[in-house]
């Protein structure tokens, strides 16, 4: 019951300010097409570098929650998801608002985001003080093999091809090795000025998140949206309470799976309305009804969108092993004011840890309150063009890396692996265990030299590190998922087929 | 049958090749630490070979590439950009910015009126941000010696 003794400092003016501004700036950024909530948050680290790191955190967490329900917007008025988490979203979101029920659709999914969220971040509250305790039992070798799991399961779970996402995340691990090694100090890969101190996280993040999404937006041209808005009308949210809550097989599923899904390293929310669409059409009496404007689906997916954000927190905050690519540029956040997750953060600033938690707590409700009246209105003011929008993305892309330590070579970093990974994404690869790699790679590394130095001290490097109940049981992860996802995709059974990367591609830009 | 993947497959070995070689070139430390800084880089090489290797032999379907149209867009913002850097500090923030910004949105939606507005809002806009929001004290609006 700490988390209760922080809550006030959540409501000081300038905190609560904060996460007005993140809360209602999320929802607009989730709303806009082109913007996806892992791009808003890296373009947002910037401006945290002159808060205090909890007030830091409270935006960046409130701009992660709200751009995550945010998504829901453009999803069921303009079928195009705000994030490739929003795609089961539109499947009866979107039909509802053909049929007339637009302002139903946004009622059922915000009440439902708002309720998925609310679990979630209980489950953040009470996981992750047990898990920072039982996380002091992990030694190196267990702290190596997590991270090569965050690497891994992002690789196979959430890219087109099983190799490709492994490739991905091995070369993010290989731009990890450039710079001094952390143990030995030994200079390793330096082959320009730019990457003497090796590459700086944050610069790499908004490179790799927002310059393919800017060079996309040229290759399209003018070919702008040409997806209509539809229209939204009243509808009382009384009716809309009613219906969410009498829907409980929806929400409980949705719920669920969403946290369970969050809780695994890697994974993330990409997936997570997907399998609890998928799931609830199963389970539901009225499945044939389900992509038809069925509200259960709407509440399914929204539910579990949103209950994944604050379980993917835990591992970071316990483990500092990002469970989603946001969750991954929140660590960057973190890192910057020198604050490393673990139970480092939990005994030494408690304050700055439960605030931010707290903070997540109320953005929740904020996000629902401010979505219920404000969402129609979010929508047209998402509708930026094009041309605006890829020179204020660009923009604050160069002068964000570049204020990081005013340096040019960190702006030369973000652009070069910007524009490398455009090309990487035309092949199939994507971004995020490309960076999970990145983050990881160093958190990976010390703990494999650590570990040797400890094997060579008492047993021999192979009993340390694959020997023990632990050991076994993450490389028997390690192992299984990617063999599941190299069978799925030998069965073609896959939630991310190559064709469903390149719709959300099309969709985010 | 050529496909763009199994070339990309080559490249990567060659890459990770590339890489492992250069991992063998490091000195190691006096304390001759049989670990080091080397093998964390050369394991993960081999695993690139070996993913490379798989991308040769079992390639995807063809990816799809932009028009060329749409390269030569890309290649004129790439090169604006470049100019856009190296002409900050002589010309300060507001004008090459103007330009900049006006260049871009032209080269996505080409309405001169509007591409100019655009060009105008963006400078003075992104200006204000990232003095006051950033803190970049350094930015200077207009060139050293305008009366500023």
């Amino acid at each position: 019951m700490e988390f209760l003794a922080y809550f006030g400092d959540v409501f000081t003016p300038i905190n609560f300010g904060l996460l007005l501004i993140g809360t209602i700036g999320g929802l607009i950024l989730g709303a806009t097409p082109g913007l996806s909530p892992t791009m808003a948050v890296a373009l947002l680290i910037p401006f945290t570098f002159r808060l205090e790191p909890a007030q830091g955190l409270i935006l960046l967490g409130a701009a992660y929650t709200s751009t995550v329900a945010g998504g829901a917007v453009s999803a069921i008025l303009l079928k195009i998801p705000g994030a490739p988490a929003n795609i089961a979203t539109t499947l009866d979101g979107h039909t509802m608002a053909q049929k007339g029920q637009g302002a139903r659709a946004l009622q059922l999914s915000f009440l439902a985001s708002a309720v998925g969220g609310v679990f979630g971040v209980l489950l953040l509250i009470f996981l992750t003080p047990v898990l920072a305790q039982w996380a002091l039992a992990f030694g190196p070798s267990h702290l190596f093999w997590l991270a090569i799991l965050g690497v891994t399961v992002i690789g196979s779970l959430d890219s087109s091809s099983v190799v490709k996402g492994l490739l991905s995340g091995c070369i993010g691990l290989w731009l990890a090795t450039i710079g001094f090694d952390d143990i030995m100090g030994a200079q390793r890969f330096i082959f320009h000025s730019s990457v003497s101190g090796g590459i700086n996280v944050i610069p790499a993040l908004i490179g790799l998140f927002a310059i393919p999404q800017v060079i996309t937006m040229f290759a399209k041209g003018r070919k702008s949206l040409d997806a209509e808005v539809l229209t939204v009308e009243r509808h009382p949210i009384k009716d809309a309470f009613r219906e969410v809550f009498s829907r409980t097989r929806a929400l409980t599923i949705g719920t669920l799976s969403g946290s369970i899904i969050g809780l695994i390293p890697g994974v993330g929310g990409q997936i997570a309305g997907l399998v609890a669409y998928d799931q609830s059409k199963k389970m539901s009496s009225e499945s044939e009804k389900f992509g038809t404007g069925h509200s259960e689906g709407v509440i399914a997916a929204e539910s579990a969108n949103n209950a994944m954000v604050g379980p993917s927190l835990v591992p970071l905050l316990t483990l500092s092993i990002p469970g989603s690519p946001t969750a991954a540029v929140l660590l960057g956040g973190l890192l910057i004011h020198g604050i490393f997750p673990g139970s480092d953060l939990f005994d030494n600033y408690p304050d700055v840890a439960w605030t931010f938690i707290n903070s997540m707590l109320v953005g929740q409700i904020l996000m629902c309150i401010f979505g219920l009246y404000v969402a129609g209105l979010a929508a047209k003011v998402a509708q930026v063009p094009n041309a605006v929008m890829a020179a204020v993305v660009l923009g604050l892309a160069v002068f964000g890396s570049y204020s990081v330590q005013n340096s040019m070579g960190d702006v030369y970093v973000m652009m070069a692996l910007g524009t490398g990974m455009y090309f990487l994404e035309r092949f199939g690869f994507s971004a995020a265990p490309l960076v999970l790699g990145l983050i990881l790679g160093p958190i990976a590394e010390a703990n494999f030299i650590q570990g040797s130095m400890i094997a060579n001290a008492t047993s021999s490097v192979g009993q340390y590190f694959f020997t023990g109940a632990l050991n076994l049981t993450l490389i028997t992860i390690v192992v299984a998922s990617i063999a599941y996802s190299a069978w799925m995709e030998l069965r073609s059974r896959r939630y991310t087929t190559k064709d469903d990367a390149i719709e959300k591609e099309e969709a985010l830009s | 049958m050529l496909r763009s993947d199994r070339v990309f497959g080559l490249v990567v070995i060659l890459a990770a090749l590339a890489y492992i070689a250069s991992a063998l070139q490091l000195q190691t430390s006096f304390l001759s630490d049989p670990m080091g800084s080397k093998s964390f880089p050369i394991g993960l090489g081999i695993v690139a070979v070996l993913c490379g290797a798989v991308m040769v032999l079992k390639p995807d379907d063809e990816a799809e590439w932009p028009q060329p149209s749409a390269l030569l867009k890309l290649a004129i913002a790439v090169v604006a950009m470049i100019a856009y850097a190296y002409a900050l500090k002589p010309l300060g923030f507001l004008l090459p910015t103007f330009i900049a910004a006006g260049l871009l949105s032209f080269l996505i939606t080409p309405r001169i009126v509007f591409n100019v507005l655009a060009g105008i809002g963006l400078s003075v806009g992104l200006y204000v941000l990232f003095r006051y929001g950033l803190g970049l004290e350094t930015l200077q609006a207009i060139p050293k010696g305008w009366g500023g």
